[in-house]
């Protein structure tokens, strides 16, 4: 039993903690849904998906639960959606470039896929939210209907048939060497480096010869990539293909250029990784300011699973 | 005696076993890295109805000629052809797989003027003929490295 005395002098702890309590629920004010101005443009079958799964976080419809305004729980709900929304945001998905909204929409897919997507959190507490083995099929089915093949496609041979004309090994090492906004400078030297890997990509028709520095071979082949050792560095270098309809695949135009570097203390927020991309011939920098590392960052941590890197070698037990 | 000699027979084996058990498991997770042995990519390009993904390789006098076209003896091409496999981690793309062949084509100077060259296969089947395999090997262009 415990004594009332003891009682009486629990009594004002109570108290500071309710008023503590009721404190907390003026100290931020709860996340708003503005209006829903350009909402993304799909056929309904996936919306609904999208409605299910997603919109509660990245859209102006977010749908509260009481639990969810009662803070503290409230803050970490307003930090998740507010996250969200900057990422991608269904209710204003349509302002996007035809191009912009195709990236976006197969990296959605490939969240799901990767099992990222929706938030293990969130879907613990709202269940109605997880996706079916045929949603996903759904949703896979669409991103590849939004990104048609063009067979013998005329303007990529043209580009190509250009570029060897002026084709000259024009090597940047004379040059000014391009610098991304996060500080990560191109590479000319990556043409001496071993290829790890090449791949041929459905979802935006390109290809991609993917070179890597010594740092990153060793750490592959003697299996240290997780996390890969400071210092690695991997180029991979994009073109445009062509199509034909008997299966084969050409390189066309080049497109772009990708970099990864490895430096813990450089980018300690992306688990040391610095990107960058530089596009067209002229290799111009991609990126207004440093913060576009964190969008590379939050695709490729799809593949945490081999240290942040997409397209490394298979492991033999995958080799068919 | 007999005891120790069928103890350090028992540990032996049991070593031996667990030894293997440990290159088996390295085996299967190691990554191999194609060795071109310093040779250049020339290009890359691929078949989805195949289903390979295709590697040409060449040394400095391959790699010139295929960005002018002219041949002189000296040139090495490797044609590496890799199965395609699905990128685990990213659907929307395929990556090289296990290595499906290897095609081997040096050039040499039949005489002042004309240049010839020789066909191996080096690794894993191949169809078509030598000459067939040749001109198509020589005739891709160099891509762009900037």
């Amino acid at each position: 039993m415990v004594s009332s005395k003891k009682i009486k002098r629990l009594w004002p702890i109570a108290g500071i903690l309710l008023v503590g309590f009721i404190s907390m629920q003026f100290i931020q004010v709860p996340v708003q849904n503005d209006k829903v101005t350009h909402p993304i443009n799909a056929p309904e079958e996936v919306t609904k998906i999208f409605r299910k799964a997603c919109y509660d976080c990245h859209s102006n419809e977010t749908k509260f639960n009481w639990f969810d305004k009662v803070a503290p729980v409230s803050w970490q709900v307003d930090h998740e959606v507010k996250k969200a929304r900057s990422r991608f945001n269904f209710s204003t998905f349509d302002t996007l470039s035809a191009t912009d909204q195709q990236v976006r929409l197969w990296e959605m897919v490939n969240m799901v896929l990767a099992g990222k997507m929706p938030l293990n959190s969130y879907a613990t507490l709202h269940p109605e939210a997880k996706l079916t083995p045929h949603d996903v099929e759904v949703l896979k089915n669409y991103v590849v209907s939004i990104s048609p093949t063009k067979y013998h496609d005329r303007s990529q041979i043209k580009s190509a048939e250009e570029e060897q004309k002026v084709l000259v090994d024009r090597s940047t090492a004379s040059k000014n060497i391009p610098v991304a906004p996060n500080g990560v400078r191109f590479i000319p030297d990556y043409k001496n480096w071993e290829v790890i890997s090449t791949t041929s990509r459905f979802d935006n028709h390109t290809m991609r010869v993917i070179y890597g520095n010594k740092v990153t071979v060793n750490a592959i082949r003697s299996g240290r990539i997780k996390p890969f050792p400071d210092g690695a560095a991997i180029v991979k270098v994009v073109y445009n293909i062509i199509e034909e309809k008997n299966g084969e695949v050409y390189p066309g135009a080049f497109n772009n250029i990708q970099i990864m570097i490895k430096d813990e203390k450089r980018f300690p927020e992306s688990k040391g990784w610095g990107f960058g991309k530089f596009n067209g011939t002229d290799l111009k920098p991609y990126g207004k300011t440093a913060a576009f590392n964190a969008t590379c960052y939050n695709c490729h941590k799809i593949a945490d699973e081999t240290g942040y890197v997409f397209s490394i070698p298979l492991e033999n037990k995958d080799l068919k | 005696m007999i005891r120790m000699k069928i103890f350090a027979m028992l540990l032996f084996v049991i070593a031996g076993s667990y030894g293997c058990a440990n290159d088996t498991s390295n085996d299967v997770h190691k990554r191999i890295i194609y060795n071109a042995h310093g040779l250049k990519v020339i290009t890359s390009f691929s078949n989805r109805k195949q289903q390979t993904i295709s590697i040409l390789y060449g040394n400095a006098l391959a790699l010139q000629s295929a960005k002018t076209g002219i041949h002189d003896q000296g040139e090495v091409f490797e044609l590496v052809t890799f199965k395609q496999a699905d990128n685990k981690f990213w659907y929307g793309s395929y990556i090289n797989g296990a290595v499906q062949s290897i095609e081997l084509v040096t050039s040499y100077a039949k005489d002042k003027k004309v240049i010839d060259f020789n066909y191996k296969i080096v690794q894993g089947q191949v169809s078509g003929g030598a000459d067939a395999r040749i001109n198509s090997i020589t005739s891709h262009r160099a891509l762009l490295f900037p």
